[in-house]
């Protein structure tokens, strides 16, 4: 049977109806990593759990005995005593590990570059980087070497190497999914989320991770939708388009969010144009607020009890860290960590007011499709830049989900998103699904396939 | 929305290494001297927030979370000994240990 | 110590730092237990209380209420809406870099604590003799880990990191060692009043950091000036009242000498030699440390509803028991003033004053003074608090019922006893009077003094003569 492209629901099907064994399963996407996986510098630690199916996990997920790094020369030789929440769930669903994936370090970044292991390489074009800070999750699974992934985003890190890689990846409302056992970039913001190649695949998944954690006092502890059912209900919504949204955003990547919006009306919802406060302050705000945090989390890495001293900070964590001390230092606190706390709340209320008029907000995901590795240290405010149309949804705490929506003139994938109001993963899956099911997201996860049979 | 023309923010050398210095962080010159000039491009980009105006505005509030709180006595799941972190090579060793500090 | 200076023309001032670990099961932000004392190091840890990655604080109910509870004994102002916030500094005891404690918005704020005198004639004298010291805030933060130096190394244990840990600020209001020795008693005992703490401060679980300066006085007659002096000293290690009382004494020694040379005294923290008795400069406090307090972002705001607050009970303290006792029981106010210092005291008192009251014990309840026979009983023989109270109160009716013995038992232990003790009773026919004492003493004593002396004496007289 060739497997490949087969969604982690076919898998487990497959499986249950005994027409496929795990150990195939296993056989099949271990073969595939040891043949393609040097190429790409996806996987740091390959595991071979051969129990249960296969799936990716983003190397900021503590996994009980199995090496986490978070891409960082300080965690090179870190064995987790303990499992996170989110890896446990799938254990208990019978999802294991196959290999923890490679990511900007702690998370640092939008392109998998700042990981002292080496950047990942896009699967698409092996010359481009494939996104981050998940980009070893996302380009794990267009190149098919797990079925399904799990990543974690802070602003964007799932949405944004999503779209540059042509996966899905799905954002949930902050909160919804524990953190307990990620380590932490900004804790305020950091979600754990799915990369799949399905919509029904990422509204398993979050089934699966989502829900309240005794050990996570920020997670929310409302009941879990049931996704799988409530996506199928081909609701009816009214779209909300926002003018700001489509701002310096590249012509092609502006032409397909286009095409796809007409499909949405053909498909019998509404459009409206809404006004949003810009993205430009979003980006200020989580500046400060990002890297406030980052300074604060990464101070229990001293070397004393575990890992490497903050000697081997890499340069962008240094950056960050020198950022955030002086947002809270004395006489400057108020100046910039409350302000920004506060125009948080703004955004917030922004949001809150547009989503009285509407359900959803649909809006491309990156302002370019995947640029070239080296890149980023021509633009100065690289990540931030990237993540532009990620950060306000990610400030408010939002649930998003980024669909491959094209192919650009290099034939390189291009993202389209759609940004709900808190705890509306459903209504987002919901109309996820009725753009699938009409466009099949125009082939571009085939496509991208075919490339690693 | 109001807007204050602030000056351009500027960082001085000793600023930086200060800032290292709380952070614990070790900086060559020519490290410090980047930082700086990051610094002060980042902070002059983020001074956009004072055309804001965020006067009227409670402390956050986006959580929508309060009071979690756990029941004391609660059975622990979670204790680890020091080798399941340190490793089997060090067994004999049951503390941390730093070099001498007083 | 020689005082060589006039006090008169110096005030010193002097304010409290106190940390009170509290007894709960768990620790604050976890589940290993907050009781760490002779565990093997390093057994009692999790990846919370370690400071692993992605490993979360969830706070610990009870602690917060005891917090509140301490807040509501000092009298303070709670605060309805509060946080936690971090404090970064780094030190190896300190796993995550930062301490979760709470800054702008502790739970307890603007209170006091009112001193007595231990001795007073009535309770009218004692109030107006009464002391009033001002508790500036009451927070809660986590306890660390606990350092060992040992040859070239600083050992870490981290079994204590993350025991809830209660911090006490005073206003400066001091302006001698004996003020805060009293204070720190009286806080001592109300604490153990709300049996939220031992503290005890040679196992640590209460520790004192006094803050010291000294301000000149140019006359006694001028009014004193109301700003501080610009500087502070805080001394820390001290793990005895009367260690802090010695340290208090030096300091102000000291700095009175350095302020006689026509200097200022520098801003430091200082450690205590408790064997040589006195203070030694640790570290300068050039550079004000910057602790970038932030709330932390992985605990949610907490919330109260006055209701919530008025579900925490304060138990009589101190002061009202001793009311109490001097009003109620008739007690002499210094003998209530010591039974209120030990809650345990205390509690026996009331609850064996009101057995007998329960068990209607006739004899006992017409006793003129029981109460106070009690308290003496109580204050003089500590002990006593062991027994049960079917055997106090037998203790109590031996020692204080004088009931007529029956005449045939009276007789029968006189002639057991002049049988056993024949030479007295020869020496007695001799003549020999100090005999007679003997055998009354002898009889006395088989009666377990239920019978008068004087009627013994009567009844050795009559049985000796009949001989």
């Amino acid at each position: 049977m060739n497997l490949l492209g087969k969604s982690l629901l076919e898998l487990k099907k497959l499986v249950e109806k005994k027409e496929l064994s795990l150990e195939e399963v296993w056989d099949y996407f271990l073969q595939r990593i040891e043949k393609y996986n040097s190429k790409m510098n996806i996987f740091l630690t390959v595991v071979r759990s051969r129990k249960g199916l296969p799936i990716a996990i983003k190397d900021n997920f503590c996994t009980r005995g199995i090496r986490t790094t978070a891409s960082s020369k300080i965690l090179e030789n870190f064995i987790p005593p303990y499992e996170s929440t989110v890896t446990k769930r799938l254990i208990e669903n019978e999802f294991y590990p196959i290999g923890k994936t490679n990511m900007d370090a702690w998370a640092h970044g939008s392109s998998t570059e700042t990981s002292d292991f080496g950047p990942t390489r896009n699967p698409w074009d092996l010359s481009r980087s494939p996104g981050g800070s998940s980009g070893g999750s996302a380009a794990a699974i267009a190149a098919y070497l797990s079925p399904a992934a799990i990543g974690s985003e802070t602003a964007g890190s799932i949405r944004q190497p999503a779209a540059w890689s042509g996966v899905i990846g799905l954002k949930p409302t902050y909160g919804r999914v524990s953190r307990y056992g990620l380590i932490a970039m900004a804790s305020s913001l950091d979600c754990p989320g799915p990369l799949t190649l399905t919509v029904e695949d990422a509204a398993y998944l979050l089934q699966v991770i989502a829900g309240k954690d005794e050990y996570d006092a920020t997670s929310l502890s409302q009941s879990v939708d049931d996704y799988l059912k409530e996506m199928k209900t081909k609701k009816k919504f009214v779209i909300g388009i926002a003018d700001d949204y489509f701002e310096n955003v590249d012509e092609e990547i502006l032409e397909a969010v286009q095409k796809v919006i007409k499909i949405i009306r053909n498909l019998g919802h509404k459009i409206k144009k809404i006004k949003l406060i810009s993205p430009k302050y979003a980006i200020s705000v989580y500046t400060i607020i990002q890297r406030s945090e980052v300074s604060s989390n990464l101070s229990r890495y001293d070397g004393i009890r575990y890992g490497r001293n903050r000697d081997f900070f890499g340069a962008e964590a240094k950056r960050r860290i020198m950022l955030g001390t002086f947002a809270l230092s004395h006489g400057y606190f108020e100046a910039y960590y409350k302000k920004a706390v506060k125009a948080r709340q703004l955004i917030i209320d922004d949001y809150k007011k547009v989503f009285h008029e509407i359900d959803l907000i649909f809006a491309p995901t990156t302002p370019v499709t995947a640029l070239k590795l080296g890149e980023f240290e021509k633009y100065p405010f690289f990540g931030e830049m990237m993540d532009v149309l990620n950060e306000p949804a990610a400030i408010a705490g939002l649930p998003a989900i980024n669909l491959p929506i094209g192919l650009d003139k290099n034939f390189m994938p291009i993202g389209g998103q759609i940004i709900g109001p808190w705890l509306k993963e459903a209504d987002i899956l919901n109309l996820a699904y009725q753009i699938e099911k009409e466009t099949n997201f125009f082939n571009v996860i085939n496509q991208g396939l075919k490339k690693w049979q | 929305m109001k807007s204050k023309k602030n000056k351009k923010v500027k960082f001085l050398l000793s600023d930086v290494f200060h800032l290292a210095r709380l952070a614990q962080l070790k900086l060559t010159d020519e490290e410090a001297e980047k930082y700086r000039l990051q610094l002060e491009e980042t902070l002059n980009y983020v001074d956009n927030l004072n055309e804001l105006n965020t006067d009227r505005l409670e402390e956050e509030v986006y959580l929508n979370l309060k009071n979690v709180f756990f029941e004391d006595g609660k059975k622990n799941e979670r204790i680890f000994n020091i080798n399941d972190l340190i490793g089997k090579k060090r067994q004999d060793k049951k503390y941390f240990s730093v070099k001498r500090i007083l | 110590m020689a005082i060589n200076y006039d006090l008169k023309n110096y005030r010193p001032v002097i304010g409290l730092e106190i940390h009170v670990e509290l007894k709960t099961k768990s620790k604050m932000f976890c589940q290993c237990s907050a009781d760490y004392f002779g565990k093997k190091a390093n057994t009692n840890v999790c990846p919370v209380c370690l400071g692993l990655p992605g490993a979360l604080p969830v706070p610990n109910k009870k602690a917060i209420e005891w917090t509140i509870l301490i807040g509501k004994a000092l009298n303070c102002k709670i605060n309805l809406v509060s946080k936690f916030d971090r404090k970064h500094y780094f030190y190896p005891d300190l796993p995550k870099g930062y301490q979760i404690s709470q800054y702008d918005q502790p739970f307890c704020q603007n209170g006091f604590l009112d001193i007595y005198p231990e001795k007073s004639d009535n309770l009218e004298i004692a109030l107006k003799e009464r002391k009033r010291f001002r508790i500036r805030r009451v927070h809660l933060e986590e306890d660390t880990g606990k350092l060992i130096h040992q040859g070239n190394e600083t050992l870490i244990n981290f079994n204590r990191s993350g025991v809830p840990l209660v911090e006490i600020v005073t206003e400066p209001d001091f302006s001698s060692s004996l003020e805060v020795k009293r204070f720190l008693e009286e806080l001592q005992i109300v604490l153990r009043y709300l049996n939220v703490s031992d503290c005890d401060m040679e196992k640590g679980t209460m520790r004192l950091e006094p803050n010291i300066s000294v301000r000149k006085i140019l006359n006694s007659n001028h009014p004193i000036p109301s700003r501080l002096p610009s500087y502070k000293v805080e001394v820390k290690n001290i793990n005895s009242f009367r260690f802090v009382k010695q340290a208090i004494d030096y300091e102000i020694k000291r700095q009175i000498e350095v302020l006689e040379k026509g200097e200022n005294p520098r801003q430091e923290t200082r450690g205590f030699d408790e064997k040589k008795g006195i203070t030694y400069s640790q570290r300068l406090k050039e550079e004000a440390q910057d602790y970038r307090y932030f709330p932390d972002p992985d605990i949610p705001p907490i919330i109260f509803e006055n209701e919530d607050i008025d579900l925490i009970k304060v138990p009589q303290l101190p002061w009202e028991n001793l009311i109490n006792l001097v009003k109620n029981f008739s007690l002499r106010y210094i003998d209530a003033f010591i039974l209120t210092r030990d809650f345990n005291l205390l509690n026996y008192f009331l609850n064996l004053t009101n057995e007998i009251k329960k068990r209607r014990i006739k004899e006992l309840i017409t006793i003129e003074d029981l109460h106070q026979k009690i308290a003496n009983l109580i204050i003089n023989k500590k002990t006593i608090i062991e027994l049960n109270f079917d055997e106090v109160i037998n203790k109590i009716k031996d020692a204080f019922i004088v009931s007529p013995i029956d005449e045939g038992l009276l007789e029968k232990v006189v002639k057991k006893v002049i049988i056993n003790n024949s030479k007295a009773v020869s020496d007695y026919h001799s003549g020999k009077e100090n005999a007679l004492m003997f055998l009354t003493g002898q009889v006395m004593k088989e009666t377990k003094g239920k019978v008068k002396a004087i009627k013994v004496i009567e009844k050795l007289k009559t049985i000796l003569s009949n001989k």
